[in-house]
């Protein structure tokens, strides 16, 4: 074993090898801060250029692109509150209030510490104990996934501000919208009114970059109107030094938040299907539930931030789990490593680390030393962005809108989704004019197909017996977590209102 | 004298938001749920038809409505307290504008390509929201629309619309 970790080591410390990551890291930390553009998008593309270099480099190339995205997308979410990708949404909640305090700079290094060591304690366990993981993600069925969803769809009820009801009610609106396009069993097309476009549903980055991004600038130009600074600048940081940085009392208080979101996120990202997103929301759900004083959190927790980054960028080392122990794809990007790996004839799966254990263990490797990178790149790319924001708002605003423009066209090279994002940012704005939590609607709507796919799963191999769920242990373990946390939310909701 | 009308409703709704989201909600709901029998029609086996989870989503929409309206005139009854600042005239005809311009952006890009709607459309903001550094507009507004272009061109090969009318 030490043997292939020295060879392993002398690998990956090759020229080739480091500019490959450097290079995809900055691609990615270049491409996540633009919102609309996906991570995953610009590895898919990355792919062919594996071609003509060696398997170790190919992939370290592509999975810098990857994780890098995952810490790009905050860095829109924490300035001007839309989220870059989809699993910075939560980073949402508490980054922009932050940044609306002038702490930007705070919100952001939090933000990046958290990313780096969420991310790295995900490469360490996955560089220990991938086997073990894999075979309890294996113990997943549909059954399990339900209820892991089913506890996600009440975590809802703990991140939503305000009414939880009205979070409820978001939550259930998401999934009616998740409904649209194709029936995920039968493949019936539900609520398209004939219109073709709508067959394939509304486009997950579409929902959600219309429902925060689009009708963020409406009222950012209502607000800016309103205060007669439309050409003022947007942005100005607060004069204290220690509101621009992370002290260490408070990187202290948030490395229990970040340590459990690591954990979270390592655990959730093993299993094939569970993105960054759900993670993310996840974890943000447990950082408030356990916290002292919840009320704190969506007004600018830094605990919140770190859950949010934290659980996001843990899975991105763990999404390789099922891929390099089972050859199971876990999402797309898992699956273009996948083609990486089978077009230089590697399969993943048991007899990878046998065969040819060297070049895996370089890339485990490497993932770290990407962790490493980005922390470098991510310092500097926080002050070149917190800088660019200080432009005029009448300048900020029109770009935002160019930039969410083009991101979603390039996404999927279709103008339905463009259009699709355009309604979804007009609802978005009435909603947020009426006071309506946005955050459970996305929820709602990220989460909906999975889990109506998984509870028609269970029962169709069930024989449409719904009692069958409770014969299976890890499904029952989430039904009673789910139970104990809307029981622990009545009673401090109870407790609030004496 | 239609924007007054729309102004005093919207300011008259933000004294009863809960109300009022609860009866919108209520309406949506029972629409989704009468719709999926048309629109989400397929057979019915151990699955369930393909209209049981709309149908589901509708009912947990209804349900939830009826609550936020049973507390709102139980418990909130008295309390009135308005959800936001006054809406004025002026804000809201520049958020009118805002949307106006973000559908034309839409609309524009497939019949002019996406630079000369980018160029037309950033440019239009701009003004509106009554900045007046004309250099700065023309290079925002004409040279990241042809960087985004060209990025997208070259590095994600990915083309954008070049225009209807001139194909």
């Amino acid at each position: 074993m030490v043997e292939i970790l020295e060879q392993s080591l002398a690998l990956l410390f090759s020229w080739s090898n480091i500019l490959a990551l450097t290079g995809g890291t900055l691609l990615g930390l270049t491409v996540g801060a633009i919102p609309g553009m996906q991570g995953s998008m610009v590895v898919a593309i990355g792919l062919p250029v594996t071609l003509f270099i060696p398997p170790e480099t190919g992939i370290l190339l592509l999975l810098g692109i990857y994780k890098a995205a995952n810490f790009g997308g905050s860095i829109p979410a924490i300035l001007i509150n839309t989220p870059g990708t989809i699993a910075a949404v939560a980073t949402t909640f508490d980054g922009y209030p932050l940044t609306q305090q002038g702490k930007a700079g705070k919100a952001l290094k939090m933000a990046l510490y958290s990313s780096t060591i969420g991310d790295a304690f995900s490469d360490v366990i996955t560089l220990l104990v991938a086997v073990h993981i894999a075979k309890l993600a294996l113990r997943f069925g549909p059954f399990e996934y339900f209820g892991l969803l089913l506890f996600t769809y009440i975590i809802i009820a703990a991140v939503s501000r305000g009414s939880t009801v009205k979070g409820l009610m978001g939550a259930a609106l998401g999934m009616a919208f998740a409904t649209i396009g194709t029936d995920p069993i039968q493949g019936y097309s539900r609520f398209t009114f004939g219109y073709s476009d709508l067959k394939g549903g509304i486009s997950l980055v579409a929902f959600l970059m219309g429902l925060y991004a689009l009708s963020q600038i409406i009222v950012e130009v209502e607000g800016m109107i309103a205060s007669g600074k439309a050409v003022k600048a947007t942005y100005t940081a607060s004069p204290n030094p220690d509101d621009n940085r992370v002290t260490f009392e408070e990187f202290r208080a948030c490395v229990p938040t970040i340590v459990k979101s690591g954990c979270i996120g390592t655990v959730l990202g093993a299993l094939p299907g569970i993105g960054p997103a759900i993670s993310s929301f996840v974890c943000y759900g447990e950082a408030k539930r356990s916290a002292k004083d919840p009320d704190r959190f969506g007004k600018g927790a830094l605990e919140g931030v770190a859950a949010a980054e934290g659980g996001n960028s843990s899975v991105c080392g763990a999404n390789l789990i099922p891929l390099l122990t089972l050859g199971i794809p876990g999402d797309m990007v898992a699956a273009v490593l996948l083609g990486a790996f089978m077009i230089h004839g590697m399969q993943p799966g048991p007899l990878l680390f046998q065969e040819s254990g060297v070049v895996v263990y370089a890339i485990l490797l490497g993932m770290i030393l990407i962790d490493a990178v980005m922390f470098i790149f991510g310092e500097f790319f926080i002050k070149v962005l917190i800088a660019a924001i200080g432009v005029s708002k009448a300048v900020l605003y029109p770009v935002v809108l160019l930039l969410c423009v083009g991101g979603m066209y390039a996404y999927n090279s279709d103008m339905f989704d463009v259009q699709a994002m355009l309604v979804m940012g007009i609802i978005g704005y009435v909603l947020r004019r009426l006071d309506f939590p946005l955050a459970p609607m996305a929820i709602g709507f990220v989460l909906g197909r999975m889990a109506e796919e998984k509870l028609r799963q269970s029962l169709i191999l069930a024989r449409g017996n719904p009692l069958v769920f409770f014969s299976h242990p890890i499904a029952v373990g989430f039904l009673i977590v789910t139970i104990v946390t809307v029981a622990w939310y009545i009673r401090s909701e109870y407790r609030r209102g004496r | 004298m239609v924007g007054h009308f729309i102004i005093k409703m919207l300011n008259f709704m933000r004294f009863h938001v809960n109300l009022f989201i609860g009866i919108i909600f209520l309406l949506l709901g029972v629409i989704i749920y009468l719709l999926s029998y048309i629109e989400a029609s397929g057979i019915q086996d151990w699955s369930l038809s393909p209209g049981f989870f709309p149908r589901l989503a509708a009912t947990f929409i209804v349900g939830l409505s009826l609550l936020l309206i049973l507390i709102t005139v139980v418990f909130e009854g008295k309390a009135k307290a308005p959800i936001s600042g006054q809406i004025r005239w002026r804000v809201f005809w520049y958020v009118i504008g805002t949307i106006a311009i973000m559908i034309l952006y839409v609309c524009l890009i497939e019949w002019l390509g996406f630079i000369i709607a980018t160029v037309m459309s950033m440019a239009g903001m701009m003004v509106l929201y009554g900045f007046r550094r004309w250099i700065v507009i023309g290079l925002m507004s004409v040279g990241l629309p042809l960087f985004i272009y060209f990025f997208a061109l070259k590095v994600m090969y990915v083309l954008f619309p070049t225009g209807k009318i001139f194909q």
